[in-house]
């Protein structure tokens, strides 16, 4: 029930705000997901739904003040990260979960060449010293495409063009050796061709080493390449969580048929449609189901109560929070209400 | 660019002002400071220039009794005077030197500042390479020159001072400028030429107020400070006139015995500035754009 | 643009400087101030002016003069003290070495003490130990440098004998100077430090450090620390070169110190006009140079700036 045999990520009830002095944003509202050994996850929604918060919760990334992480557990392969001492959680970091963050441009220490910064990841999560350490750092270079890597190692970051610092952020996610990668828009600001090689580089360690990913993006042509299984985020909280076909041929949350539109017009690089109205501020949610004010199938019930985390296809495949899925029963089963798992 | 109607509404600025409880005391000793300062006479009744030798180098009445019409809270120096008194004179000289330097230094360097920033060109080229040459120069050094030439004396230590004062607030005028001319010229291109002086009052001016203010407080701080540092040394305010930092000075000798003659003169110079330097902080944290919270 | 241009240019600057300070002070003693009528008594003749005058070189006009006296400047010749009677530059000399001992011992003392605590008041702001470093380095700002001397004389001296009150000689007498100097550079710095890594610890490359599994103190001193360090030597140099273009004078008085800073205050109460004007000169000379030095020194640590 709670952790399938395969499932190496298992993430309930996470919940993580953000204390500011005009008031309480709740990033994280209460998620529950776990991903499987060697799957894609794709975590997706409009910014400020709490993608990243989520990421970086996960890896107890998030600093007080005026970020906390105030509930939930996060347990990989068997083991509970938020029970671990600091210390033992720096272990994790690294080579239990790396994290491929979002923004290269100021993500890469502006003092340190950038041969020493993934020279430093590999020293620390395989566990090699000096010229071995550094000879990794020069493969990795390569692996991800750097040209002329033993030039570049001794290069700053500011000597960089962004999508080389993207590659670079890759590259040091990728030296920890993690069990879990969390990739946080990895692609963004790559060209086209590049982006192929990186997404194909990917998919190769996933068949190689059975990697398990956890990809945050907004691209569904991404999505629809590289995911097993979607999970989409709004205002904070899971709202539906599918495998990648369902998504696309049936969802059955209104917000998800709405960003997806239709699979026809699907191309990569496709951004999320556009949904009229705004997402909601963070610090004066709507009550109720938080997308009501932007729903077109809302009814009276979605103003006041907030629509459980149901499972709907029974085998805990499909989890959705709504209160009229589409095209599925109305109220689905309350038995498998909230338990955690999607 | 920095237009904040909503902060400068009276309520809210007084209520940020009492959250942050650290400026608001360091404030409340500044006008109680300020309070006492101009009503001299009511809170002491002895002089602070002529004293009765035979009751010299007493002690505070809180340590020791002492002689005299009313007790000598702070004790007496070595003339006889009272220390509490000379005090509390004291601060109108300092303060006085203060405020006049960092006023006269204020008008002169926006002027200026916002001369340089509105013209541009030559002006401002030459201006502001003024400034970089005052602020490399040693400034007490140079201060000391004009003590030199000029004799000691108040009058003489504010136009020492004076040469200092300016240049940062002419840089702090001529920035505020160079924004809003940035800023004006990408709104509407044809708000340059046309109405300058309205470009000054109703864009300029009330951004400025901030920095200045804050520019203002720490200043004057500075500017105490500086007129400590001179006339301990001698060459600021002459006897029998008394300043904070001549009290020191002249206490200096006789510390082993008399140690109230230097203390109280030292903590009142060290609490005025560390209020002035709390005020001025809160003000920058609160209102400057560019500073960063915690 | 190489590192040999940034130097020109920057040289090229200190002349500029140097040269408007020369003139500012040459200016001020002799168009504003009047050295004849200071050196004679007041019952001296008309004739005696005169002749002073002439002996000086004083009836030239200003731009000779000022001429004269650049060209003097650039050869080090700097004139006579009137007070000492010996070649002004000679009389700097002497005194210079013993401020730059006790400044440099000073600014010393301020980074061994400001910087550990200033990283461990922004790690953790809000704690105790930031509020005592807040509340220590703004007092340290605030209390009049001469005033704190006279206090820890008090105590360390004269209360509890264990140092000695004033003079030089051996490393006693160096210590409560150093210590009192110490306080306006470590308060300054400690708050820029402070300030500084707060910024540098929220920021998204620390962040990156962390997830890859860095530990805290690696990050704080091999990863945050160098990102500061230009504001640190900015602050630094700064607060260097003011001690010593005159802001030790009231320490040195106070302890009798034989520098510098003393030597200044004697020269005004001596109203030495060339021995004035070789010390403002020096004290230019050598800001600039500071400044340049610390220039360079920004290029070393951020690699942003080496062209």
């Amino acid at each position: 029930m709670d952790n399938t045999p395969q499932s190496i990520l298992s993430v309930k009830d996470l919940s993580t705000s953000f204390f500011l002095r005009d008031g309480e944003v709740k990033a994280v509202d209460g998620i529950s997901f776990h991903i499987n050994k060697g799957e894609v996850l794709a975590l997706v929604g409009e910014s400020g739904s709490g993608k990243t918060v989520t990421a970086l919760s996960i890896l107890r990334l998030i600093v007080w003040p005026p970020g906390k992480t105030i509930s939930g557990s996060v347990v990989l392969d068997g083991q509970n990260l938020f029970e671990l001492p600091m210390s033992e959680m720096r272990n994790v970091r690294g080579s239990g979960i790396a994290m491929i963050l979002q923004e290269p441009m100021s993500s890469l220490n502006p003092s340190m060449t950038i041969g020493a910064q993934i020279m430093e990841a590999v020293e620390i999560n395989q566990g090699l010293k000096g010229q071995e350490a550094k000879q990794k750092a020069i493969e990795m270079l390569n692996v991800v495409r750097i040209p002329s890597p033993e030039k570049r190692f001794y290069n700053y970051p500011h000597e960089l063009s962004g999508g080389m610092k993207q590659r670079i952020m890759i590259a040091i996610a990728l030296s920890c050796q993690p069990k879990v990668l969390i990739a946080d828009e990895p692609t963004c600001s790559l060209d086209v061709t590049i982006q192929a090689q990186v997404l194909d580089l990917m998919k190769q360690l996933r068949k190689e080493i059975d990697m398990t990913i956890m990809f945050i993006t907004s691209d569904l042509g991404i999505v629809a390449e590289m995911a097993d299984r979607v999970a989409i985020m709004y205002a904070g909280q899971l709202i539906e969580i599918t495998d990648v076909f369902t998504l696309f041929e049936n969802p059955a949350h209104p917000y998800t048929k709405g960003i997806v539109g239709s699979i026809h017009d699907m191309k990569r690089g496709g951004a999320l449609n556009i949904i009229p109205g705004d997402p909601p501020n963070l610090m004066h949610l709507p009550s109720g189901c938080k997308f009501h004010p932007r729903c077109e199938h809302r009814q009276e019930i979605c103003k006041t109560q907030e629509p459980a985390y149901t499972n709907l296809a029974g085998d805990g495949a499909h989890w959705i929070r709504c209160h009229f899925p589409l095209g599925r029963q109305q109220e689905a089963e309350k038995g498998d209400q909230h338990d955690g798992n999607g | 660019m920095a237009n904040k109607p909503d902060r400068k509404k009276r309520y809210s600025l007084m209520v940020r002002f009492r959250h942050n409880k650290v400026a608001f005391v360091s404030l409340i000793i500044l006008i109680l400071i300020f309070i006492v300062t101009i009503f001299a006479p009511v809170f002491t009744s002895y002089s602070p220039t002529s004293g009765t030798l035979s009751q010299r180098l007493q002690a505070p009445s809180f340590t020791a009794p002492s002689e005299g019409a009313s007790p000598h809270y702070l004790g007496t120096d070595q003339q006889g005077r009272d220390v509490l008194s000379r005090l509390i004179y004291g601060a109108r000289v300092s303060l006085k030197v203060g405020f006049v330097v960092a006023i006269v230094g204020a008008l002169i360097g926006i002027t200026v500042g916002m001369l340089a920033g509105y013209f541009g060109g030559w002006t401002d080229m030459i201006i502001m390479r003024l400034v970089d040459i005052q602020a490399s120069s040693p400034t007490l050094l140079i201060a000391l020159t004009f003590v030199m030439v000029l004799g000691p004396g108040e009058r003489n230590l504010i136009i020492a001072l004076l040469i200092n004062s300016w240049t940062l607030f002419c840089r702090m005028a001529r920035s505020q400028v160079l924004i809003i001319r940035g800023s004006a010229m990408v709104e509407s291109g044809h708000a340059i030429g046309a109405g300058n002086k309205r470009i000054v009052f109703r864009h300029i001016m009330p951004n400025i107020i901030s920095p200045l203010i804050t520019t203002f407080v720490m200043e004057l701080a500075h500017f105490i400070n500086a007129e400590a540092n001179l006339s301990f040394l001698g060459f600021g305010v002459q006897p029998p006139t008394s300043s904070w930092g001549l009290m020191i000075g002249e206490g200096r000798q006789y510390i082993t015995n008399a140690w109230w003659i230097v203390l109280f003169p030292g903590i009142m110079i060290g609490i005025t500035v560390l209020c002035l330097n709390l005020v001025g902080n809160w003000v920058r944290e609160e209102f400057d754009p560019l500073a960063v919270k915690r | 643009m190489g590192m040999g241009k940034y130097i020109l240019q920057r040289l090229a600057f200190t002349v500029v400087v140097i040269l408007g300070v020369s003139i500012m002070i040459f200016l001020i003693t002799h168009v504003i101030g009047d050295p004849v009528a200071v050196m004679l008594p007041l019952q001296a003749s008309e004739e005696q002016r005169v002749a002073l005058t002439a002996q000086l070189g004083l009836d030239k006009p200003i731009l000779e003069q000022l001429g004269i006296f650049l060209s003097d400047a650039a050869r080090l010749d700097f004139g006579i003290s009137w007070w000492q009677r010996v070649p002004c530059i000679n009389v700097v000399m002497e005194k210079m070495p013993a401020t730059l001992l006790l400044v440099t011992l000073a600014c010393l003392i301020a980074v061994v003490v400001a910087i550990p605590l200033g990283i461990a008041a922004a790690y953790k702001p809000g704690s105790l130990i930031d509020r005592l470093l807040t509340g220590g380095s703004l007092l340290g700002i605030s209390l009049p440098p001469f005033w704190i001397g006279l206090m820890l004389m008090l105590v360390f001296a004269v209360g509890l004998g264990w140092l000695p009150t004033s003079g030089i000689g051996s490393w006693r007498h160096v210590v409560l100077p150093a210590v009192t100097l110490a306080f306006n550079p470590a308060g300054h710095l400690a708050q820029i430090v402070r300030f500084e890594m707060i910024q540098q610890l929220a920021s998204n490359y620390v962040l990156t450090a962390r997830s890859k599994g860095v530990k805290e103190i690696v990050i704080l001193f091999r990863h945050a620390l160098k990102n500061i360090m230009t504001s640190a030597i900015t602050m630094l140099g700064s607060d260097y070169a003011k001690l010593v273009g005159g802001l030790c004078a009231t320490v040195e008085v106070v302890f009798g110190w034989p520098g510098f800073g003393h030597l200044v205050t004697d020269t005004i109460h001596n109203l030495d006009f060339p021995l004035l004007q070789t010390e403002v000169f020096f004290v230019a000379v050598f800001v600039c140079l500071l400044n340049l030095l610390i220039d360079i020194l920004y290029a070393f640590f951020d690699p942003r700036i080496r062209y």
